[in-house]
């Protein structure tokens, strides 16, 4: 049985709380005075000290952030002494590095997954729990609502914070979800008036409910992890930190389990309630007629966003949540015509999307989900560039091809026109056809070798003569046979 | 009551910080509510989301580049990530089968996106000049200097002097750009200057508001002004007007207490005045057509 954190004013450092005026009292307050020891793993001061140089200056000069940060990883290193199911806490820096794990008790029970293996897992995790209801999304021109909801959400998990203050409560996540689908309605409310349209009824709605959020959340910064930095980036880094342990036995990073629960609902109620999605999403009013209450199913998509936005709340944070939703699917979008590939294509791109991010991260030092966001954008302009039949070198090749083809028949047909006339020794020449056709001289040449090359005509000298081949085709042409 | 006031009064224009405070964000409210006007009437509502979210990969670019935080610098590589963003968005929904929700969702996040990893991969640096940076995520109107306003007013007031200049054609190309193009006027170039002009209004706005609540600027006195009248120009100024007096507004109310941020009290000043708008204007209304179907039902 893990002991219990002695209850002082403070959970981790046990001091008397008293409000945060800047960030350096923040600091000042998670790692201790230098010479003192205020928190029970009497490590604060020794942290800061653990810390190579441009982080120790980073900390004193970034404000806010480097504050939580100090705050999380106290918190967690106390955790760890006192809790013998904890798993031990590694600095980050150290662990994403891979060095050699500070392990501060012998009470650890086993040795995790490395934290850079389990954030990707997470990370993947993550991404494919959001791209799937993202497809719908994409597809029924909801993509914006997604960003309102993931917005929106945060003043759930604030006023439910409030209530039952304990982060880690499942009403958490239930308050969240249904202040996601609130935020709908009330758009959908605002749309209904007739006085605004809808997409000024999401850009009013959102900033509103959101700012509402940061200013509960600055108010009362200090008592709370919600930080007003950590509401938008999220930070992935610290997800292995919290541990999922019932009754003491360590199953992994407790983000992993909630994502991956997530996961499993989507696709449980994806395999359901599949056909009724499909039918919604592309006819509607099919699937109104049929009985099949579209209603029911937009606003059961709007839960599961939702529920996959709150879950993904704390380690990706809101706006990247969007990309994860919109970037994979988009380029699905443009790879595949069936619903079921897209699913599993964009499932595939989001996954391929996390694990570069993740190690374009670890690389850079930087924003874990940042880089996921990006390389997801990344991903959707490889398939806008690059993609078999819609992308848009796809695009040039055919127009380049089409032109040609329609060159082609033209060519024929002035062949076959002028054939066996009196002019056909002046027509049918090719230095005649840039003047007649109004075409460049290089463009003719370029004409003609290749209908030469396809056997449409023959090139004899400088006249021009059609085969058999040839003349089938202008015939066509003129018959309006060729598309 | 009394005293209250011209204790406030006294404040605005006796004390530096917030007289410097309150000009910017009268001028980010004039400028944004009056270029606002445009895009919501012309349903480019959530594109001012986009571009200020595209931001900051360029703010964060500037300041790579210059290796300084001087205002205007930041605020260029702002309108020219914003501007990209918006070009992007364009090109996909004209290129591909793709809706223009979803690129315009694509963009905002993944620009976003890569200008976290950025700033985080600056803010790691040795070097301690980036402080500061991340202020542009929420806003700090408390931070404006007198060189930022000028920066502002740099940049808003020839804004706001092309929009005048070219007011008939813009007009046109907003009611109807079908007939604009008969008419031969250049579409797609009045276009691209109304898109510009918005994105200079954001970038304004982005030190005092941050790139994440912009977009309620750009919305919502357009959507409050919309309400009281059926005129252009009449809309355009009431917008400005909203936009300043939100803008003022909140940042006095932002400057009384400590940890209030700016950015999210502007959004609910300005939501307040659409909230307003929305039940009492004259006409449109919603409380008189409430209080009409009351008297019908009773009647």
């Amino acid at each position: 049985m893990p002991a219990a954190l002695p209850q002082h004013d403070c959970s981790w450092c046990g001091l008397p709380r008293r409000p945060v005026n800047d960030w350096s009292d923040a600091v000042t307050r998670a790692i201790g005075q230098p010479g003192e020891s205020q928190c029970p793993s009497a490590g604060g001061t020794a942290f800061f000290a653990t810390l190579r140089p441009p982080s120790r200056r980073r900390m004193m000069d970034s404000g806010g952030r480097a504050a939580r940060q100090a705050t999380l990883l106290v918190r967690h290193r106390v955790r760890c002494v006192n809790d013998a199911s904890h798993t031990g806490f590694l600095p980050l820096r150290q662990a994403l590095q891979q060095r050699k794990p500070c392990h501060r008790t012998a009470r650890v029970n086993h040795v995790p997954m490395t934290p850079p293996i389990e954030i990707m897992l997470i990370a993947v995790v993550t991404a494919v729990a959001c791209t799937l209801p993202g497809v719908f999304l994409v597809l029924r021109g909801m993509a914006l609502i997604s960003d309102a909801i993931t917005h929106a959400v945060l003043l759930g998990i604030v006023l439910a914070f409030f209530v039952v203050q304990d982060t880690g409560s499942p009403f958490l996540v239930l308050a969240a979800a249904a202040s996601g689908v609130l935020t709908v309605v009330l758009i959908e409310l605002l749309h209904r008036t007739r006085l605004v349209r809808e997409d000024a009824a999401i850009g009013l709605v959102f900033p509103l409910l959101f700012s509402i959020a940061v200013i509960l959340i600055a108010r009362r910064a200090g008592d709370t992890h919600l930080d007003v930095d950590a509401v938008l980036l999220g930070e992935l880094a610290f997800a292995p930190f919290d541990r999922f342990a019932p009754s003491g036995v360590d199953l992994g990073p407790q983000a992993l389990w909630l994502m991956g629960g997530i996961l499993v609902l989507t696709l449980v109620l994806l395999a359901l309630f599949y056909k009724e999605l499909k039918l919604a999403t592309f006819d509607a009013a099919l699937a109104l007629a049929l009985g099949f209450a579209p209603g029911v199913v937009h606003y059961g998509l709007v839960g599961i966003v939702s529920l996959t936005a709150v879950g993904a709340f704390d380690t990706v944070g809101s706006v990247l949540v969007v990309a994860l939703m919109i970037a994979p699917p988009a380029a699905a979008y443009l790879l595949t015509d069936r619903l079921s590939r897209m699913l599993a294509v964009s499932a595939g791109l989001g996954a391929f999307a996390a694990v570069i991010g993740c190690l374009v991260a670890f690389i850079l030092d930087a924003s874990i989900a940042g880089a996921m966001a990006a390389m997801a954008g990344l991903v959707f302009g490889l398939a806008w560039l690059f993609a078999p039949e819609r992308g848009l070198l796809a695009l040039a090749v055919r127009r380049v091809r089409q032109r040609q083809e329609f060159a082609q028949a033209m060519l024929a047909v002035h062949l076959l026109h002028h054939e066996a006339t009196p002019q056909a020794a002046v027509e049918c020449q090719a230095s005649h056809l840039s003047e007649h056709l109004r075409w460049e001289p290089a463009f003719v040449a370029r004409v003609v070798r290749r209908a030469e090359q396809q056997g449409v005509l023959i090139n004899r000298g400088n006249t021009l003569a059609l085969t058999d081949h040839g003349r089938r085709l202008a015939m066509k042409t003129l018959n309006g046979e060729l598309a | 009551m009394l005293m209250d006031l011209s204790d406030v009064l006294q404040a605005l224009f006796g004390d530096y910080t917030l007289r410097t405070v309150a000009l910017g964000s009268a001028l980010l409210g004039i400028v944004s509510g009056a270029l606002g006007a445009f895009a919501v009437l012309r349903r480019q509502s959530m594109l001012g989301d986009a571009m200020s979210h595209a931001a900051l990969p360029g703010v964060v670019l500037a300041f790579i580049v210059t290796g300084s935080k001087d205002p205007l610098a930041l605020m260029i590589g702002a309108a020219l990530a914003g501007l990209l963003g918006a070009l992007l968005v364009t090109a996909v929904v004209r290129t591909t089968r793709i809706k223009s929700d979803s690129a315009l969702g694509l963009a905002l996040a993944v620009f976003f996106g890569l200008g976290l990893v950025l700033l985080t991969y600056v803010q790691k640096l040795p070097d301690a000049a980036q402080a500061g940076l991340d202020r542009y995520l929420f806003g700090q109107a408390a931070t404006l200097l007198e060189r930022d306003v000028v920066a502002m007013a740099a940049l808003g007031m020839p804004a706001l002097l092309l929009l005048a200049l070219f007011w008939k054609e813009l007009k046109l190309l907003t009611f109807d750009p079908g007939f604009a193009t008969s008419l031969g006027v250049p579409v797609h170039l009045l276009d691209v200057l109304l898109t510009s002009l918005l994105v200079v209004a954001i970038v304004i706005g982005l030190q005092t508001v941050g790139v994440v609540l912009m977009s309620a600027l750009i919305v919502a006195p357009a959507v409050a002004a919309r309400q009281w009248t059926d005129r252009l120009g009449v809309m355009v100024l009431l917008s400005g007007a909203f936009g300043a007096l939100a803008g003022v507004a909140g940042a006095l109310i932002s400057s009384t207490a400590a940890r209030l941020p700016t950015g999210p009290i502007i959004v609910i000043c300005i939501s307040a005045i659409v909230i307003v708008s929305l039940l009492l204007a004259p006409r449109r209304g919603l409380v008189w057509g409430w209080l009409n179907a009351g008297g019908v039902a009773a009647a």
